[in-house]
């Protein structure tokens, strides 16, 4: 991905200042490498090999990531529309990333859509009737 | 809550490391277990009594305030 942005620079700016992505995308990528061996959350993150407690704390930089990054959308779009420039990047940006949201919502969320009805009702996914709860049945 | 994991653990003279290892999770979990900062999921608790051949409940206390 680094390799393709820099291509992606080489292409709009020229290879110097393609060269200069490239070294810093390998600097990056070093970091993050030695980082993944060291014994720490970090590195058990970056390092691929999370267990429960470090998949939580993934999940928490991950959200604290994006609402940075979406701040920084939404401030960019504000001064963009003040300049008067295209802030279309930046409705794609909050379009999917509410899009996303969504979707997340439903995916991770449980769904149960029946209507819960009274005592002695029949569930839509049950065939006998739903009776009170009772130790004693067992 | 409060918890006897560091208790259980000095009691068997392991190393944060050494019962990370045979519980498989990392240091810095047993670390926060210990400290109560998190609460492990019912499979690791579980795994944590039988470690320590005791019930769940006699290692992690809940603490509860009693008015009277």
């Amino acid at each position: 991905m680094g390799s393709a942005l820099a291509a992606a620079v080489g292409v709009s700016r020229g290879w110097g200042a393609a060269s200069g992505v490239e070294v810093a995308v390998l600097l990056v990528a070093a970091f993050v490498y030695l980082l993944g061996g060291s014994d720490s959350d970090a590195g058990a993150v970056l390092g691929n090999r999370p267990d429960e407690r470090q998949v939580l704390v993934r999940l928490k930089s991950q959200a604290l990531a994006m609402k940075v990054m979406y701040l920084g959308a939404l401030i960019g779009w504000a001064v963009t529309i003040a300049l008067k420039g295209l802030y279309w990047p930046f409705d794609l940006i909050f379009s999917a990333g509410g899009l996303a949201y969504l979707i997340g919502l439903r995916l991770y969320g449980t769904h149960d859509d029946r209507p819960i009805g009274p005592i002695g009702s029949t569930d839509a996914l049950q065939d006998s009737p739903r009776e009170p709860y009772n130790s004693m049945n067992g | 809550m409060r918890n006897q994991v560091r208790e259980g653990r000095v009691h068997r003279g392991l190393s944060q490391a050494e019962l990370a290892e045979a519980l498989g999770v990392s240091r810095q979990t047993v670390i926060s277990i210990e400290s109560g900062r998190y609460l492990p999921s019912l499979p690791l608790a579980l795994r944590i009594g039988r470690f320590f051949g005791m019930p769940v409940e006699r290692i992690f206390d809940p603490e509860e305030e009693v008015s009277e």
